[in-house]
């Protein structure tokens, strides 16, 4: 065991990049869950129509929430995955404790999350050209085609605060997975009826914490804070876990 | 159901990660390398893609026109009663798009309905103002009102029925106008935070109607199809 703080993050700093070297292929997962999103979305994500007798409208609507919502599962996905004995394992590389691996961890995700934020906001503009190249410019609404820039900045900024929560969820479901296989089972049967004995409204109220709030100072202080939450429970349990072993 | 569907998935994704994955990860046919740069072109491609959104020249797109005003907007929607009360041309937003005038021989009007293409519109408004003269001219007019959705205008692009006029028979073909339309949102990751940017007449929707109206010498009698709505103005 380490004594320094100063140790720990100097182990943790050399297990970052080395796990940023090795953990390269999970790159292609984002790869290709973008590019099919990106395939789906092309298909218009929503549509309406509406009118009189004498005009009829009909609105093709594209965004790319496909490409964000395949970029949070796969975030969800690679956070468990980091908690798995063939990932974890990699930690042996180095003298390290789990103080120093769970930082490491927390860098890589962070950096997944950053890339995954930025790719899936800016996933909609190949969309927006292929559909500029495809359609009759006359019948394109300028509208958000090109979004003002700080609506693009502040589209990645909460992409990336989102994934940062989903990756912190993730990576605590993993650990938790780790400390008792159950929970593999448990957790998202306890979610599957906590929804069919109609405990809607808390976890309605819970989504609407995060998704509802609008200012966005307020929206990153509340993600920072549940991820730093969710990251010391998976520290906590992650101790006990190494304590067993 | 949304939630369980994400659920499904997810459950799907895991099981790949846990079983498919980890069976297959000693048989990894790319190389490192080959992943950074694949990785790197798709950045690139990103990049080039948002500067070609921004580059590309935007004139030619769908210009939509917006309402000027609430009252605009408010008396379009009164049209009806304004229609009846012969102040068609007091009502702000209404434009006229054809104005024609025809000679009629006789006291006998008759109004027929035509039909173009294959949508059938079975009824029509027709407004009838009788002169004080009997100057045997028949005026004929079309009036649209705004037709908006989510505050976008359309109006430019109803297409005026076509009128006729043949052996003291008046014929109208209404055209039907079908416009597709494409356009893109924001993300919900940004719209999250973009509510305060709306403007103030935000959805307005309004299908606007379109109202042949027609001016005739007081002594004339008027017979119409049955698909034609017709009325007579009082001022």
């Amino acid at each position: 065991m380490y004594s320094s703080g100063y140790n720990i993050l100097s182990v943790a700093w050399k297990q970052y990049r080395y796990k940023l070297r090795s953990y390269l292929e999970l790159f292609t997962g984002l790869l290709i869950i973008q590019l099919l999103g990106l395939v789906l979305s092309l298909g218009a994500v929503s549509q309406y129509s509406s009118g009189s007798n004498i005009l009829r409208i009909s609105v093709k609507s594209y965004h790319s929430s496909i490409i964000l919502i395949f970029t949070f599962m796969w975030i969800f996905g690679l956070s468990i995955l980091l908690t798995t004995k063939q990932y974890m394992n990699l930690n042996y590389t180095f003298t390290a404790n789990r103080s120093s691996s769970l930082l490491s961890d927390m860098g890589f995700i962070l950096t997944s999350s950053i890339l995954g934020g930025i790719t899936a906001s800016l996933g909609g503009m190949p969309l927006r050209v292929i559909i500029y190249l495809t359609v009759d410019h006359s019948e394109l609404l300028p509208g958000m085609f090109k979004p003002p820039v700080s609506t693009l900045a502040t589209g990645i900024w909460a992409a990336i605060l989102y994934m940062i929560m989903i990756a912190a969820s993730g990576y605590l479901f993993g650990i938790m997975v780790q400390m008792n296989k159950n929970f593999a089972l448990i957790i998202p049967a306890v979610l599957f009826f906590a929804i069919r004995m109609y405990l809607d409204p808390y976890i309605i109220s819970l989504e609407e914490f995060y998704t509802k709030e609008s200012s966005l100072l307020l929206f990153t202080g509340k993600i920072i804070l549940t991820g730093l939450a969710l990251f010391f429970l998976s520290l906590m349990i992650s101790h006990r876990l190494e304590v067993r072993r | 159901m949304n939630i369980i569907l994400l659920f499904v998935v997810i459950l799907l994704i895991l099981f790949y990660i846990f079983v498919i994955r980890s069976a297959s990860r000693k048989k990894s046919i790319i190389t490192k390398n080959k992943i950074k740069f694949i990785f790197l072109l798709y950045c690139c491609l990103l990049l080039i893609s948002t500067a070609a959104v921004y580059a590309l020249p935007a004139e030619d797109f769908f210009n939509p026109g917006e309402i000027e005003n609430q009252e605009q907007f408010t008396k379009a929607g009164m049209i009806y009663d304004l229609i009846a009360r012969g102040r068609i041309q007091d009502i702000p937003g209404v434009n006229k798009n054809i104005s024609s005038s025809y000679d009629l021989e006789g006291n006998r009007l008759k109004l027929e309905l035509s039909q173009k293409g294959n949508y059938v519109i079975s009824h029509l408004d027709v407004w009838i103002e009788r002169k004080d003269t009997n100057d045997g001219k028949i005026e004929a007019s079309n009036y649209v009102s705004p037709f908006l959705i989510d505050n976008i205008a359309f109006t430019d692009r109803v297409i005026a029925p076509d009128i006729s006029f043949h052996d003291n028979i008046l014929t109208i073909t209404p055209h039907r106008t079908l416009i597709e339309f494409f356009r893109f949102e924001a993300d919900f990751t940004a719209n999250q935070f973009l509510q305060e940017q709306n403007t103030p007449y935000t959805n307005k929707t309004a299908f606007g109607i379109q109202a042949v109206y027609l001016k005739i010498p007081s002594n004339v009698e008027v017979v119409a199809d049955k698909g034609l709505n017709v009325q007579y103005v009082a001022p």
